[in-house]
């Protein structure tokens, strides 16, 4: 075997000084052979950016600094290179793309003058070579068009798109190690396969290594050959994919795959791996993980483990590695069968939506003229039982938040359609009518940062919505409630004088599922609700709900994009696409017989966890159309992999009953 | 009901019974007649709002949080320390009160038309000796030859002695530098005495304060261990007492800044103009707050119509030439204020209206700013999702407003206030320069520098009205910017990410 192109050994980033200073990355050993694919695991806060970051020299400053350790390329110790040697490395030897591709590209150069930069620096290329060898490149990330598209500036290009040209940025300097930090999250599943794949074949053509960071284990699972899983600053597992994926040796490594939502899982309780990460501006006793680890003995809060290697594929830092974690769970098997049975016979549903539009007016010109609606959503039917979850599944833009929101009666003056919740339509009501019925229906939202005013007590925020209501309107009694919330929602009651920002994510969405049930609604929209947060933290609030849902018989509308979410929480799917919903239909029916190709292909795109699963993967080309100037016919047609004539010409009505489908295959 | 008793409304509201209490009394026990102007009016009004403000923010720690940051710091420390001081002598100069006239009969008192102040009293030495005409800082002798009769008949052009300033001097060629490095000696030894026992005084009512001994608050001040930087304030206010004790010692001695034109010490021109300084810069700001943020939350809240309406206003006033409405209005007042002569018992009264309309003016002239910066905030936050979480609870406009957009532009409000504040102290000096400012009989800067345009001719040089003028706006101006940076840098969200 031959030494490995990087080596990282005992690195320690640390950044501040003195006891607080936080140990973003304290004692990382790793190395990437030439051509391999090493994915670096891990929850928000867990150092896996710090590492990247510390390997490209960008630490931020001022404060950070490496105290220890050493970064070994190519037999070169990066630590002891100076600013401007260290020039030389980055975008030639090892190239990096990030997370976001909206803010990475600088929007007032076109794509072609910001490729052409990296050739200039590193590879001396000038005028007619470096345009030449800039559509190359363009075409080996399979952008179309690029003669053309090299003049276009980052706005008028796709999510998508901009990533790949960031790839194409990062290929510039023909690295020998690409550093990928999340190059998919901020994408849609369809889009991030078609990423995922452009990188594994550039890998493959060029032979150059990957350092992929990643929180999503079904992209390691398709990506990688080896994996390291890191922890509050420090790796605390390393194996082959294969390995790993078999039989994961660190409990924090099992605990992951546990609280992963899928639709075996549905009946019980996932399990949650309690608290959240430890904060790193703290010296640490002991194993990181002991606070929330379910098998701790007294050795792992006063000692530090040691590496121990399972066998020369796999190791970790662990007293117990390898000792099973298998924790019962028959405490909530019971309450599912109940639920299943408590099917709703004959009653009118609780919310029934029926031809929803929400038409967003375009102005243009100084006097601002109408020219134009975007179809955020367009004749939309929906109905929700009681006790029931319903999921709203599709991409981002698809207008699924919209319909929540029309649903809320949000956007009123922009909706059209009925809107009626147990029986009342709620679009003829106005005035005190409409708020008082808004107790009936809230809203959870994706963001637990921006969903609670800053300036405001946890106590404040939740009583907002009793005083506006006029529900208890004695305070001793209000704050008893408030009290009782809390405590529902797995908060303490000496929370409730506390600031939003001392929260961590989790927490915050806790206080917001307490604010919407403060008032006692019949159904919460859910807006994403779990998609901002980690894995263990998202089994947390699943959890939650499902508890809740059981106790209250609280009906949920789960606007999603995350399939293993719907099928662990839903009882009813609607697909939707470009504002119309292309399949709606019983979870079972929906996700274990897709009909419509759209719901196949977002299906198939879902990383899988065993990789070799993924035999026949269904690819989207292209990204979503906008909604302004949707294609003619079936939306869908200029992306289905089954496109006939007929779908050029006209919508497809709806096939099928209770599953239904609009597609002209059926 | 504990939160009642512990309200933060507490200190405040006894404090201001307090005030209430001592204006209604004092002027008796003193027996001079009160006189209310009406800057002094607004001056104590916002005081008693600030006060509350502070009361506010110390009871609420998310708000004191970004203002322990500000005082963490040296440079604003300082900067705080030098604006109180500019700050109490423009309290003190807007207490006014007319002095009794010694009467013969017993039954009526008359009193003076000259209205004086606080500041008046404290200063009389000041403003009770002036010289003919110019005269130099720390001149014994004018600066302007005059023909003196000899006593042996005959006249000469001398430069001659000054009535006051040097006066207890023989020979002042030969003794007023030893004088005054006397002077400069024993104000040292005097501050340095006094000082340490004043800060001892200071840090033995911390000390029981935070229940620490008098020792280790002093280890903590003297290594600068203290949350908030008060090592540098004591410094600083060390430094302050120095100079006032200077002044205490020399300027009933000499004209420290020189004399102007018809002989009136410079020094108390310049202390007298700190109060015009301060009433523009805080009183235009208090007009201009309502209109900007009512409007730019509304224009950014409601939009549609309402938005067209205000974007309309501002726009409009804006293309309009500031200096020309400014100088319109101030005329037309001017008008008012000559027509109407039995509206005023004094000819302070008269200035001083002029100055209230000229804050009007000036912040009816420059709210647009700050409206346009809430309305793109008020814009950007009723799309966050804790507004629409409110509107789905069935929150009415007014609660939303007040609750959720109001105290998240607050910053915003902050940064503009501070930062606008020495702006408008330079605006004044020169709108009083080009001759629509205040009333040419207020003491000001821009009417010493007005003044001493004149003189920037003359051979040789009358150099000083224009240096303390300059100076002391200087420092009031570089102060006020130093603090509002720290402000600024304080309450910037970009600044600070907490999360």
């Amino acid at each position: 075997m031959t030494a490995p192109l990087l080596k990282l050994d005992n690195l320690k980033a640390w950044i501040g000084e003195g006891e607080s200073a936080v140990r973003a990355v304290d004692g990382v050993t790793l190395s990437i052979n030439k051509g391999e694919t090493f994915a670096l695991l891990g929850e928000s806060g867990c150092g896996k950016s710090m590492t990247a970051l510390a390997i490209m020299g960008l630490l931020p400053t001022p404060g950070g600094q490496i105290v220890d350790g050493s970064i070994l390329f190519e037999n070169d110790d990066l630590t002891e290179f100076s600013e401007i040697s260290m020039r030389r490395v980055r975008g030639n030897r090892i190239a990096m793309i990030f997370q976001e591709p909206m803010t990475s590209l600088n929007p007032v150069l076109t794509v072609g003058q910001q490729i052409s930069e990296v050739l200039v620096c590193h590879k001396g290329l000038k005028g007619r070579a470096s345009r030449e060898r800039t559509i190359e490149l363009l075409n080996a990330v399979g952008i179309p068009d690029p003669e053309n598209r090299i003049n276009e500036y980052p706005h008028q290009l796709s999510g998508g798109m901009k990533q790949r040209v960031m790839i194409s940025i990062a290929l510039a300097g023909e690295p020998e190690l690409l550093i990928a930090d999340e190059p998919t999250t901020a994408l849609d599943v369809t889009i991030q396969l078609q990423v995922l794949t452009l990188l594994k074949k550039l890998q493959q053509d060029t032979g150059m290594a990957m350092l992929l960071i990643t929180h999503d284990l079904g992209v390691a699972a398709q990506m990688a050959d080896r994996i390291g899983v890191m922890y509050a600053g420090q790796m605390v597992e390393m194996a082959s994919r294969k390995n790993f994926f078999d039989h994961p040796g660190h409990p924090y490594s099992k605990k992951l795959f546990k609280a992963l939502p899928d639709m075996d899982k549905r009946s019980t309780l996932l399990e949650v791996i309690e608290g959240t990460v430890p904060s790193l501006s703290q010296k640490f006793t002991g194993c990181r993980f002991a606070p929330r680890c379910e098998i701790k003995i007294d050795k792992c809060l006063t000692e530090e483990p040691e590496w121990k290697n399972l066998s020369d594929k796999q190791g970790g830092k662990c007293h117990l590695l390898d000792v099973s974690v298998e924790k019962s769970t028959d405490i909530h098997e019971s309450v599912d069968t109940e639920l299943e049975d408590s099917v709703l016979t004959g009653e009118s549903p609780l919310l029934e939506v029926k031809n929803l539009k929400v038409y967003f007016p375009v102005h243009k010109g100084i006097l601002r003229k109408t020219v134009g609606h975007v179809h955020a959503v367009d004749d939309v039917n929906l109905s929700l039982d009681k006790g029931k979850t319903l999921a709203l599944v599709g991409e981002s833009g698809c207008g699924k938040t919209t319909v929540g929101k029309g649903i809320l009666q949000l956007l009123r003056q922009f909706t059209s359609g009925d809107v009626s919740f147990e029986g009342q339509s709620l679009n003829e009501l106005s005035g005190e009518l409409l708020r008082k019925k808004r107790s009936d229906i809230q809203i959870i939202f994706q963001d637990p940062y921006s969903s609670m005013n800053p300036r405001m007590r946890v106590f404040d925020i939740v009583e907002e919505g009793m005083l506006a209501q006029g529900i208890l309107p004695d305070y001793v009694e209000r704050e008893a409630r408030i009290d009782e919330l809390l405590m529902q929602v797995g908060l303490t009651v000496d929370m409730k004088y506390r600031y939003p920002h001392e929260f961590s994510g989790g927490q915050r969405q806790r206080i917001c599922i307490a604010r919407a049930l403060a008032v006692n609604p019949k159904l919460i929209v859910c807006d994403e609700p779990t998609s901002a947060l980690d894995v263990s933290v998202q089994a947390q609030i699943l959890n939650l709900l499902n508890d809740l849902q059981k106790r209250l018989g609280l009906s949920y509308l789960f606007v999603t994009h995350d399939l293993s979410v719907v099928a662990y929480l839903a009882h009813k799917v609607a697909v939707m696409y470009l504002g119309r919903i292309v399949e709606q239909g019983s979870v079972n029916d929906v996700l274990k017989n897709p009909l419509h190709p759209y719901t196949r292909a977002l299906l198939s795109a879902v990383p899988k966890l065993d990789p070799d699963s993924q035999s026949d993967v269904l690819r989207l080309e292209g990204d979503i159309p906008s909604p302004i100037n949707p294609p003619n016919g079936c939306h869908f047609h200029p992306r289905c992999p089954d496109v006939m004539p007929q779908c050029r010409d006209s919508y497809p009505e709806k096939t099928g009953g209770d599953h239904y489908v609009r597609c002209f295959l059926y | 009901m504990h939160r009642i008793i512990h309200g933060w409304w507490f200190f405040p509201i006894s404090g201001l019974s307090i005030l209430l209490l001592l204006l209604n009394v004092l002027p008796s026990v003193f027996a001079v007649k009160a006189t209310y102007l009406w800057t002094d009016i607004f001056i104590f009004i916002l005081l008693v709002m600030v006060v509350i403000f502070v009361a506010y923010i110390r009871s609420k720690e998310h708000l004191s949080r970004p203002w322990a940051k500000v005082f963490e710091r040296k440079l604003p420390m300082a900067s705080v320390v030098v604006l109180l001081v500019f700050i109490v002598i423009g309290l003190m100069d807007s207490i006014h009160f007319r002095m009794p006239l010694p009467s013969e009969h017993n039954e009526t008192v008359h009193y003076s038309v000259d209205v004086s102040s606080v500041l008046d009293v404290l200063t009389s030495e000041l403003h009770t000796r002036d010289e003919k005409t110019y005269s130099a800082p720390f001149a014994a002798y004018s600066f302007v030859k005059e023909s003196v009769d000899l006593p042996g008949g005959g006249s000469e052009r001398i430069y001659p002695r000054l009535k006051y300033a040097g006066s207890h001097l023989d020979d002042p060629d030969k003794q007023i530098a030893d004088d005054i490095t006397f002077r400069i000696i024993k104000s040292l030894w005097q501050t340095i005495a006094s000082g340490v026992i004043f800060f001892a005084a200071l840090i033995f009512i911390a000390s029981i304060k935070l229940k620490k001994s008098f020792a280790e608050v002093v280890r903590g001040v003297l290594q600068n261990n203290t949350r908030l930087s008060w090592r540098t304030a004591i410094l600083v206010m060390w430094l302050i007492l120095f100079i006032i004790v200077f002044l205490v010692n020399t300027s009933t001695f000499y004209h420290i800044f020189g004399t102007d034109k018809v002989g009136q010490d410079v020094l108390y021109l310049s202390l007298k103009s700190i109060r015009t300084g301060l009433v523009i810069g805080s009183l235009t700001t208090m007009v201009m707050l309502p209109f900007a943020i009512m409007m730019g939350i509304a224009a950014g809240y409601f939009q549609g119509w309402i938005d067209d309406v205000i974007q309309y206003i501002y726009t409009t006033l804006n293309s309009i030439p500031g200096v020309l409405l400014i100088a319109a209005a101030i005329l037309s007042i001017q008008v008012y204020i000559s027509n109407h002569p039995e509206l005023f018992a004094t000819s302070i009264e008269r200035a001083d209206l002029r100055l209230l309309a000229l804050c009007f003016i000036l912040g009816i002239t420059s709210w647009t700013g700050l409206c346009r910066l809430l309305r793109g905030e008020a814009f950007k936050i009723r799309e966050l999702e804790y507004i629409q979480a409110a509107q789905a609870f069935g929150v009415s406009h007014f609660r939303i407003i007040s609750r959720h957009i109001l105290p998240n532009i607050m910053h915003i409000v902050l940064i503009v206030v501070v930062l606008d504040f020495s702006g408008l102290v330079l605006a004044e000096a020169v709108l009083s320069y080009v001759g629509v400012g205040v009333d040419p009989s207020t003491n000001s800067w821009g009417n010493m520098i007005n003044g001493a345009r004149l003189e920037m001719a003359r051979e040789p040089l009358v150099w000083w009205s224009l240096v303390a003028a300059f100076s002391f706006m200087f420092v009031l101006v570089l102060a006020a910017n130093l603090f509002s940076d720290a402000v600024r840098d304080a309450f910037d969200p970009r600044a600070q990410r907490d999360g």
